[in-house]
Order: structure tokens, then sequence, then C-alpha cells
């Protein structure tokens, strides 16, 4: 008898290891039982029952593909941070655009005390990942709107479109900056900054024109670059922010009071 | 002398061949089949396979996966598996168990959305460095074996098992993310029933 008692001690601990797992049908599937679900507007309900007061204090960060370390260190700093009203992630929530990878950054956020939004990033479109984008947040490009202050998150990943002509959407980031829905001015919210090559080149001119002729939106927050930026990129009115992936360990947060952007802040955690 | 070995060589091939062995069209039949739910190669998952020596230690299975819409889908998966058996352990004439049988199987997800390699117009060399179609997936794979000593099944293997995986990608991940990623959270499970003939 003795001779099964090491064979059933291993059984029996695969079958216990077992116990804590699950059961997967694949990487590439495009949603899995019990991750978030539809967050973006979820989370804009969740803002707009929160009070507020007359500073919108925005997170601003970027690139937390495959820094779930950082990203524990992140949520644990922001809840630490005072007034923050919302969090914004411009893209690149994962690596390779895998179910599983969103559901870690789900369950890793979902201990923010505060609201937050996602936008799509290239790396976000591997495999059926941009299936897996939309069952989690929402539409690519959609827009809320906060005290008086629009945020227009859309898709610039251009390149992930093959340069079609079509990614970003021209013609609804005009309807968006033409209807404000009782909005003064508009932030814009992407990965991809116009001025990068996975930006669709056809577009560069007529995007940055389309911002800066609005008269609308003077910020534009993107991802990507991996490194923090302030530019006034093209010399006109709009101001291209960059934020740093996780792995800086540094966000940026944004004050806005009247519809002005006053104060910008890097802060380490 | 270069004639004596060839003809040595020639009697060695002859024994080989004239020794009673399937013929080759015989050794490609397959001789097992598996129905499989979860495991990572689909919702539920058919294939057919070889064991390759006489001790039936080694095998290789040809798997096509399907999930359905509610289950995640549409996904389809072909996926390749080669397992070797440790550790078979006898238990009665009938019943045996295998705690430590491992190996891989690399699956190949089809579709528009996938690629084996990265379109060259599209994207510069390298941008993406994995490959978005094709995952491996070490397992682990301890199977309970029954083997029935008569009637219509005699000499026949029923083989149920579960199946422990985890993919290149997600180890990856856990190697960066020592903190938040465990074996636990990289693990994926699947279950199945084995028939050799």
């Amino acid at each position: 008898m003795r001779r099964y008692l090491l064979p059933a001690l291993l059984f029996s601990m695969i079958l216990f290891l077992g116990g804590c797992e699950e059961f997967e049908f694949s990487p590439n599937q495009k949603f899995k039982k019990g991750m978030p679900r539809d967050l973006n507007r979820k989370n804009y309900d969740w803002l707009l029952q929160r009070p507020a007061n007359d500073t919108i204090r925005v997170v601003f960060t970027g690139d937390c593909q495959r820094f779930y370390d950082e990203a524990e260190d992140f949520v644990g700093k922001v809840n630490s941070i005072n007034g923050v009203d919302f969090i914004l992630i411009a893209g690149d929530i994962t690596d390779f655009g895998l179910v599983q990878e969103f559901d870690w950054i789900g369950n890793i956020f979902s201990k923010l005390q505060h609201p937050y939004f996602g936008v799509i990033g290239n790396h976000d479109f591997s495999g059926n990942g941009e299936d897996v984008f939309m069952h989690m947040f929402g539409e690519y490009n959609w827009s809320f709107v906060y005290q008086d202050m629009k945020f227009i998150l859309h898709n610039t990943n251009g390149r992930e479109a093959n340069f079609n002509g079509k990614v970003p959407d021209m013609n609804w980031l005009s309807g968006e900056l033409g209807n404000m829905q009782g909005a003064t001015r508009a932030v814009m919210v992407s990965h991809v900054p116009p001025y990068d090559l996975d930006f669709d080149q056809k577009l560069e001119d007529p995007y940055r024109r389309l911002l800066s002729n609005s008269h609308k939106t003077y910020v534009s927050l993107h991802g990507h670059l991996h490194n923090a930026g302030d530019k006034y990129y093209y010399g006109d009115s709009v101001r291209y922010i960059n934020s740093s992936s996780y792995d800086k360990h540094v966000m940026t947060v944004l004050d806005f009071v009247d519809q002005e952007l006053v104060n910008k802040y890097m802060v380490n955690f | 002398m270069r004639k004596a070995i060839l003809i040595l060589i020639l009697c060695l091939c002859g024994q080989a061949l004239s020794a009673q062995r399937p013929s080759l069209g015989q050794r490609l039949v397959p001789n097992r089949v598996t129905l499989q739910y979860a495991g990572s190669t689909g919702w539920l998952t058919a294939g057919v396979g070889y064991t390759l020596d006489k001790q039936r230690r080694g095998s290789l299975d040809l798997m096509y996966g399907y999930v359905p819409e509610p289950f995640g889908g549409q996904i389809h998966a072909l996926s390749l598996k080669g397992m070797y058996d440790i550790w078979p352990i006898r238990i009665t004439d009938e019943l045996s168990v295998s705690p430590l049988q491992i190996g891989m199987f690399v699956s190949y997800t089809m579709g528009s959305d996938f690629y084996l390699f990265w379109p060259k117009g599209q994207y510069p060399f390298l941008y993406y460095w994995w490959s978005s179609g094709l995952r491996i997936h070490p397992i682990l794979h301890p199977e309970l074996r029954f083997k029935p000593q008569d009637g219509p099944f005699q000499g026949k293997t029923i083989a149920g098992y579960i199946e422990l995986n985890s993919n290149d990608l997600y180890i990856i991940s856990w190697l960066s993310n020592t903190e938040y990623v465990h074996p636990g959270r990289i693990i994926k499970l699947g279950a199945g029933l084995t028939f050799t003939f």
C-alpha cells in the first residue's frame, strides 16, 4: 500500500492546486465570466453621483501594459491623493490584448476609490483585444461631460487599421466638437499622438487643424511614447501632454478650474 | 570494403522491415481519440492521436477546439499536443495512474485577427515580438487509466484526465510581475477523456 502513498499525495496536490484555478476555454476569449463590463459608462454614472467642487482633478496615465506590480503601487498612491475626481488611462491597458490581462488590470483597478476611464491603445488591438476592450470599457470613440467640460476619448491607432484613413474617425470627432452638449471646453484623450509614426500620416494635418480651429479644445492627452511630455507641438493653441508608462513610476495630475487647466503635477508612486 | 558495408546496411534494413511490425500505412492511422473540456484549446476540443512507443508513454495528438459565442468566442483553434508519461504506476491489472505526465502543446487560433507572422507592409520588423496566433503551452496532464481485461473493450484503454496548462505570454507576465502574478493566476485547467484502441 505504501507505494501508492506518494502518487496519491501528488494527485491530491494537483487536484488541490486545480481547485484554486479556473477552466479556460482560450487565452483569446473575447470576454470571460466575472470580468468587469461596460466600465466607462458605469464609472461615468458613479462620477455624477459623487460630490463635486470647483476643481476637477484628473489623474492622467497610460501604458500600464504588463506592469501589474507597478499598477498596484499606482492604485495605492492614487487613493492617498486628495480630491481626485477620476483617472484616465490613455491606452495600452494590455501588452498582448489578452482577456486575462484586461481582467488582471480590472482586478487591480477595482481597488481604486475613484472612477476610471479606459482608452484603446495599439497593443489592445492584438488578437481579439479590441473585442475585450469593448466588453470591458465600451465603445472606442466615446465622450462624457463633467462640470461643463467634455472629455473626448477616441481611437487614434492608425497603424492597427493599416492607415486606412478612417482612424481617427474625423467625422465623429468634428461632430463631437461641433455639438458640445452644454460643455464649453473639451479635452481630447487618445493613445497615439498625431506627431507619431503610428498615427495615420494622411490625417495628421486635418486632425491638428480640427483641434486648433475648433476653439473648443486646448489640451490633447496621449500615451504611447512611455515618457512624460508637454508641448505646444504645432505652435498653435493646443497643448499636447504625454503620460509616462507605469514602469517609470510617475503619474500626471491635472487640475481644471473654470474649464482651464490651471495646474499640472508629476506625482511619483 | 564499401560494398560489404552497403550489403550489411541492406541486410539490417531488410531485417528491420521483415520483423513483425505494422506497415507505414497502418502506423499512420491514429490509435486514440480525445474529447476535452476547456484546457485553453477550446470550450470543447476533439482530437485524434498516436501513442508513440510500445509502452505507450509518449503520445502525440492533433486537436480542434471551438469556443461558441456565449463562452467568449467564436474561436476556432488547432492544437498539436505532445506528452511523455514520466511515471506510470500500475494499481491493478485494470487500473493505473500517471501523476506525472508532462508535455506541451502549440495552439494556433484561426481567423483574420490572428497572425502567425505580423503583416510586413503594416508593421516594421519586430514591431510586436510575439505571434498573436500561436501560443506555446507547457502542460501537466495527470491521468487515471482503465484497461478492461475482458468484455468488448478488452485491451483498450479509457483514460480520464485533468490538465494544467500555462502559456508563453502568461509566463512572461509572471516573470516580470512576481508580486501580483503568481502560479495560481497563470495556470489554467481542462479535463477530458482519451480512448486508446
